[in-house]
């Protein structure tokens, strides 16, 4: 509850502080953004507009894994927000002094099941599942990974791990179905929305679901924090907030 | 007692060949001390026993020398069709048997899925539909991928081993009076003997350190297809110590081949 | 036996018309270099064929265009020293007279015996454990040579044999070559550039 006020006092502080601040001084220089894969068609997106209102600022993206990322940025990636797909990733950051402050909530996302277009296998249901040849779900310790652990033991399902290939992170994932012979992968609602008409989408009941929290914070020592606190000041406004909702994120 | 030191012009090196032969090899050299100096090796024997990293090491030794063994079967009658028969379009057909060597390893997974994908490859649709056999997710698409990749490397070497063998010695044995066949055992594979292994050599390091097509067409599935090189990536989240212990073992086997060969894969008769 | 050539031998933009006929004797070849002297052997020996005529052993048709009959260099029981050295590199002297005698059918623990028996003869018999890189270039050819005359050979041909060795040892083996080209049945044919050699060897020379 108190998380919850607390991010609504920060939007209700960025929708101040943006309009603004563009308006005042306008915000100049480059930053570096490391966000999960299964962030990078939203966050292109939020990049873009970003600078549609700050015409100076260059914002480079990186995506990879939230567990990829996190390990470049304690070896020293020169890296200046981080947006993870879980908070645990950002919370390693936190233990090690790397982040500037507490990690922000700004979007939310649930679980579902690609299948090949047609559903040839005719998946109807998580346990389905089991009965497949090969399941695609991230590495064991990448956060959509992790999830999919949890769904497929709270719904009871249990796939022998010589039917799991382990991408390395949710487009990979999603990948070994859409150009692969994977029969099946769970990957985030979000990227099933964005595979379009590639893959037909399995709902997983929201009784064994999970709703994942994304997190994101400026990193310690970046070269332009103010550029940096700005742009995640974006994404927890009401514009960055719109954009996530156009691709499927659940409210934070 | 001083030797004179005799002077050779054809050996003298100028001075910047010195300092740029230097640089590369200094270049080359400090990431390998770099990996050395992050193994732990307390407990290196047992990241390598236990866990995933025990399968990983156990599926790329049997799926490496399979895929060799693949690949012998079929260069060896490649190499002699590029090294002895000349065709039209021979130069072509050359150029694209090397292609797997200079194609990103990635690209070359995708190309596998065109070809031999349950899905919708070009082949592996029909194999799938008549024998029920799949090659991708499975131990049999890493030798493929293997294969693929390492073929090149053998035809290579064996295809100039040939054509470095002068035609006397085939000729000498033929009007002794042997046949085509007992000249190709008796004469022929005996002088190629130092090409062949080299060739094999080569493919099979190459095999085993295969990571882009592997992963791309037989997946990342611990046990059945999750090979060292696919493990180390993983690994270096999770457990990086594991990872690097991996990462030695497979730079040992490497340096191990390559002395082994002794330069002979550059050409040099022993 | 007799041996006759009467036919076109064509060498991508060369071509020469050549007409022998050799009896039990020794027939010296000699001319400039280029001219065609080891393509005749060759065709002989089976190595190339005729482009136009025919080639005969004893009556039996062994190259023939018109009839389109080859008779390939296997089965044509030819004595061969190539001018340049074709010893095994992998076998020893001793290994190399074996090899030629297995490739005709001979018993190893035979084969084994007549070579070195061949090698001591020729005397050479010190140097038989000795891969051919280790040899010098006369040891070797004296080598080849031997090789050459194993097997009892139907037809006999040397390609300069003698070429490498030094003033010392030329005599020496000019007279043991000649003594073992007596003792052998049918023609043969030594190509060489040396007059004194071709004097002590042949019973008649052409000039190409």
């Amino acid at each position: 509850m108190k998380r919850m006020v607390g991010v609504l006092l920060a939007c209700i502080c960025a929708m101040g502080t943006v309009a603004p601040a563009a308006a005042v001084s306008p915000l100049k220089g480059e930053i570096t953004v490391s966000a999960a894969a299964s962030l990078t068609d939203s966050f292109t997106a939020l990049a873009k507009a970003f600078r549609a209102a700050n015409p100076k600022v260059k914002v480079r993206l990186n995506f990879g894994s939230s567990s990829t990322l996190v390990a470049q940025i304690q070896s020293g990636a020169p890296s200046d927000v981080i947006a993870a797909a879980d908070l645990s990733s950002v919370e390693k950051l936190v233990a090690g002094g790397s982040v500037v402050a507490d990690p922000r909530v700004f979007a939310r996302n649930s679980l579902a099941i690609a299948v090949k277009p047609g559903n040839p296998e005719k998946v109807k249901s998580i346990n389905d599942l089991a009965r497949l040849r090969t399941i695609a779900l991230c590495g064991k310790t990448v956060p959509c990974g992790v999830y999919a652990s949890t769904v497929l033991a709270r719904s009871g399902v249990v796939i022998n791990e010589s039917n799991i290939t382990r991408g390395a992170d949710v487009k990979a994932t999603l990948g070994a179905v859409v150009t692969g012979d994977a029969d099946a992968a769970i990957v985030y609602k979000t990227d099933v929305i964005a595979a379009g008409k590639a893959i037909h989408v399995v709902d997983i009941a929201s009784s064994s679901n999970v709703k994942t929290m994304y997190g994101i914070a400026s990193i310690r020592g970046s070269k332009n924090g103010l550029l940096a606190k700005a742009f995640v000041d974006f994404v927890l406004s009401e514009q960055g907030w719109k954009i996530l909702k156009g691709f499927g994120f659940q409210k934070p | 007692m001083s030797k004179a030191k005799v002077r050779d012009v054809a050996s003298s090196t100028p001075g910047f060949v010195w300092v740029g032969a230097a640089l590369g090899l200094a270049f080359l050299l400090l990431p390998l001390v770099g990996l050395v100096r992050r193994v732990a090796w307390r407990g290196l024997l047992g990241n390598l026993v236990e866990g995933p990293a025990s399968e990983a090491l156990r599926l790329s030794l049997v799926t490496s020398v399979i895929a060799t063994c693949f690949v012998v079967l079929l260069g060896l009658p490649l190499a002699w069709v590029l090294a002895r028969i000349a065709f039209k379009g021979r130069s072509l057909v050359r150029a694209l048997v090397m292609l797997p060597m200079v194609l990103p390893p990635v690209v070359g997974g995708v190309a596998l899925l065109g070809a031999y994908g349950k899905s919708n490859g070009l082949l592996g649709s029909t194999l799938y539909n008549l024998f029920g056999l799949q090659l991708t997710f499975s131990p049999l698409g890493v030798i493929v991928a293997e294969a693929f990749v390492a073929l090149p490397f053998f035809v290579m070497a064996v295809e100039s081993g040939l054509r470095s063998i002068e035609p006397k010695f085939e000729e000498s044995a033929a009007v002794m009076g042997l046949s085509s066949t007992k000249r190709f055992s008796r004469v022929t594979l005996r002088l190629l003997a130092p090409a062949l292994l080299a060739g094999t050599a080569v493919a099979w390091a190459r095999a085993l350190g295969e990571f882009g097509a592997t992963i791309t067409f037989a997946g990342n599935i611990e046990g059945r297809t999750q090979t060292t090189p696919l493990a180390v990536y993983l690994l270096l989240e999770s457990d990086p110590e594991a990872a690097y212990a991996l990462s030695l073992v497979l730079l040992v086997v490497c340096v191990g081949v390559l002395v082994a060969m002794r330069d002979r894969w550059m050409g040099r008769r022993s | 036996m007799t041996l006759q050539l009467d036919g076109r031998i064509t060498r991508g933009e060369f071509a020469i018309d050549v007409a022998l006929s050799i009896g039990n004797e020794v027939l010296g070849i000699t001319g400039p270099n280029g001219v065609g002297k080891t393509s005749i052997l060759r065709v002989v020996a089976g190595l190339t064929s005729l482009s136009a005529g025919s080639l005969e052993l004893s009556g039996v048709v062994l190259d023939s265009p018109t009839q389109d009959i080859f008779v390939k260099p296997e089965q044509r029981n030819v004595g061969m020293m190539f001018q340049d050295h074709s010893l095994l590199p992998f076998l020893t002297a001793e290994e190399n007279i074996v090899f030629a005698l297995r490739a005709r059918g001979v018993r190893v623990r035979d084969a084994r015996a007549v070579a070195t028996n061949q090698l001591e003869a020729a005397g050479i018999g010190q140097y038989r454990g000795l891969l051919p890189h280790q040899l010098s270039g006369g040891q070797s050819q004296r080598v080849c040579l031997a090789r050459a005359l194993v097997g009892s050979p139907s037809v006999v041909l040397l390609d300069e044999p003698l070429s490498a060795l030094d003033e010392l040892a030329r005599p020496l083996v000019r007279t043991n070559l000649r003594a073992a080209l007596q003792q052998l049945n049918g023609p043969k044919i030594i190509v060489s550039h040396d007059s004194a050699d071709i004097d002590a060897l042949c019973d008649r020379v052409i000039a190409l």
